[in-house]
């Protein structure tokens, strides 16, 4: 496999009235990049402007090398995409819609093509308007994949299908990943396609990344560590993300993105007992980085005192 | 400015083959005026109708062609930028500059398929007849190829790098209000200018008139074009 990055995107900039992208990352070859973000985070508005639906105010983007601007087609030809609700062509058949994505790319392979419709069901002599929102999304995944391409770029594809449909959706990408290796940059708002199918995890917000890691190294760096305490304890605040303490019942819940063993150590010594350490789902890690405020200020507030007291009486 | 050929083919046939609204427009002209034109050279083949008459309504028809066809292509195009598929031709391997030579050449190939069959029944009909329309039908059939050009030239540049539907609403309105005030003011400048028309008239008809309306004709279209491709290709959005 080849060394260069599938994708290379350079303080690429798109400004609007009352928002504003701004993002830096890149992809490996064979690399899935998941990209999770709320409603409005920019994600639509990344892939138009790598797409060139929109045309970005700064940054630079490269695929496989070439600079996007100067190689438009033939990077395009190497690339596959499926945008958001897949809008192909309401008033042609689904065969004629085929046919016209065929003529673009050299690398067609009507085969495949033939053979993921008839895993999918699909009747192509319908026309695009006839057909259900999960078999268009079908469709447009049928025209992403059908030439191989060496880039997939899939924009909320499982948005709307019920579960059914998506867990086909995702076997259909992970065949597709074990038969000829494409990089996947896919974005969604639902977690679990992303957790199901992404090497590395980005979450944006507002327009910019907040976080940009390796899935595996995110599992094993978050923990919750649950124990009981009557009084909070003095606490490093550089080690831990949240600080949920019930002082009803004294419940004491401690999430970190640091974990090592060490931790719990130095949790005894402060004179913690019985803790249990339970790992965290990238959902939950996703809520603690995008709503960080939500998740603290409100167990700081009913502790704030308490937060405030030990940590300057270190 | 990058060009492909075999992309351009393909996107003349999205619209004026595989697009529904597009086909049935043009089959639906062709079925009226087609069907009307027959009737009236049937009508002037047993003399009961002057040929003068078939000459000029299917000289309308074939006018009206070139300039019906580009305006339903452009609400081809702006009702696949509301429903979103227009995205999907932008992401494909296309450059915009084919993309966008490939819509108009669409709109001048729908205005050609709409009035060929009428145009060429008036020219059986009225070569047959003889006379000094014989020779006028010809300088129709160019006439309406030339106003095709310039006619999608202007309505798909506006249809690709206005993203308003409503700009097409005041085009369409545009282009009948513009009938309709230049049958006025012909009307109007006849008694005033009737020797100067009727010189004009005689001279749009000669070899260097039609030459000489030719090159501005072209001149215009293109002009139009190389000005639309570039705002096109600049676009800041496609949606």
């Amino acid at each position: 496999m080849s060394d260069v990055a599938v994708l290379e995107v350079e303080g690429l900039e798109k400004r609007y009235k009352n928002f504003s992208l701004r993002v830096s990352f890149h992809l490996a070859p064979g690399e899935v990049l998941g990209v999770v973000g709320p409603n409005g985070a920019g994600k639509t508005t990344m892939i138009h402007c790598l797409l060139r639906i929109v045309r970005p105010d700064r940054g630079r983007v490269r695929f496989f090398g070439l600079d996007l601007d100067q190689h438009e087609v033939a990077i395009k030809q190497r690339v596959g995409f499926f945008l958001e609700e897949a809008p192909l062509f309401r008033q042609m058949r689904a065969s004629d819609v085929l046919k016209f994505f065929a003529s673009f790319y050299p690398s067609w392979d009507w085969n495949l093509a033939e053979k993921m419709l008839q895993q999918f069901e699909l009747d192509v002599t319908k026309e695009v308007s006839e057909l259900s929102k999960g078999m268009r999304a079908k469709l447009g995944l049928v025209t992403a994949l059908s030439h191989q391409p060496e880039l997939v770029i899939l924009d909320e594809p499982t948005a709307g299908l019920d579960p059914g449909m998506r867990r086909e959706f995702v076997h259909l990408v992970r065949t597709a990943l074990r038969d000829f290796h494409p990089a996947i940059l896919l974005t969604s708002h639902i977690m679990a396609d992303v957790e199901d199918l992404a090497d590395r995890v980005a979450f944006l917000q507002g327009g910019k990344i907040a976080l940009l890691e390796s899935k595996t190294r995110l599992l094993q760096s978050w923990r919750r560590i649950r124990t009981r305490c009557r009084d909070l304890p003095w606490l490093d605040p550089g080690d831990w993300v949240a600080v949920e303490h019930d002082q009803a019942n004294g419940e004491l819940q401690l999430v970190t993105n640091r974990w090592n063993i060490a931790l719990l150590d130095q949790l005894r010594e402060a004179g913690l007992k019985d803790l249990e350490v339970f790992t965290l789902s990238l959902e939950e890690i996703y809520s603690y980085v995008i709503h960080p405020r939500g998740r603290t200020s409100a167990t700081l507030s009913n502790n704030a005192h308490r937060w405030r007291g030990l940590a300057g009486g270190k | 400015m990058i060009l492909d050929g075999e992309a351009l083919e393909v996107i003349i046939k999205h619209y004026v083959l595989y697009d529904h609204q597009c086909r049935r427009s043009i089959l639906v002209f062709v079925a009226v005026s087609g069907l009307a034109t027959l009737v009236l050279a049937l009508l002037v083949v047993f003399g009961k109708l002057p040929a003068l008459f078939l000459f000029t309504i299917s000289t309308g028809f074939s006018f009206g062609a070139s300039f019906v066809m580009p305006i339903v292509l452009a609400f081809v195009i702006q009702r696949e930028k509301s429903e979103g598929s227009f995205r999907a031709l932008r992401a494909l391997p296309i450059s915009s500059e084919t993309l966008f030579l490939g819509t108009v050449l669409a709109g001048v190939i729908a205005s050609i398929l709409a009035f060929l069959p009428l145009y060429v029944i008036a020219t059986i009909v009225l070569t047959l007849r003889g006379g000094d329309v014989a020779h006028l039908q010809i300088g129709v059939g160019w006439a309406t190829l030339l106003i095709s050009f310039l006619s999608a030239s202007f309505t798909l540049t506006l249809a690709l790098c206005v993203n308003s539907p409503t700009v097409l609403s005041y085009l369409t309105a545009g282009f009948l209000a513009l009938a309709m005030w230049s049958g006025i003011l012909v009307q109007k400048l006849r008694p005033v200018l009737e020797n100067r028309l009727e010189k004009l008239f005689y001279f749009m008809l000669s070899l260097e008139g039609q030459i000489l309306a030719t090159v501005i004709l072209i001149m215009l279209s293109v002009m139009i074009l190389y000005v639309g491709s570039r705002i096109f290709s600049r676009k800041k959005s496609y949606v």
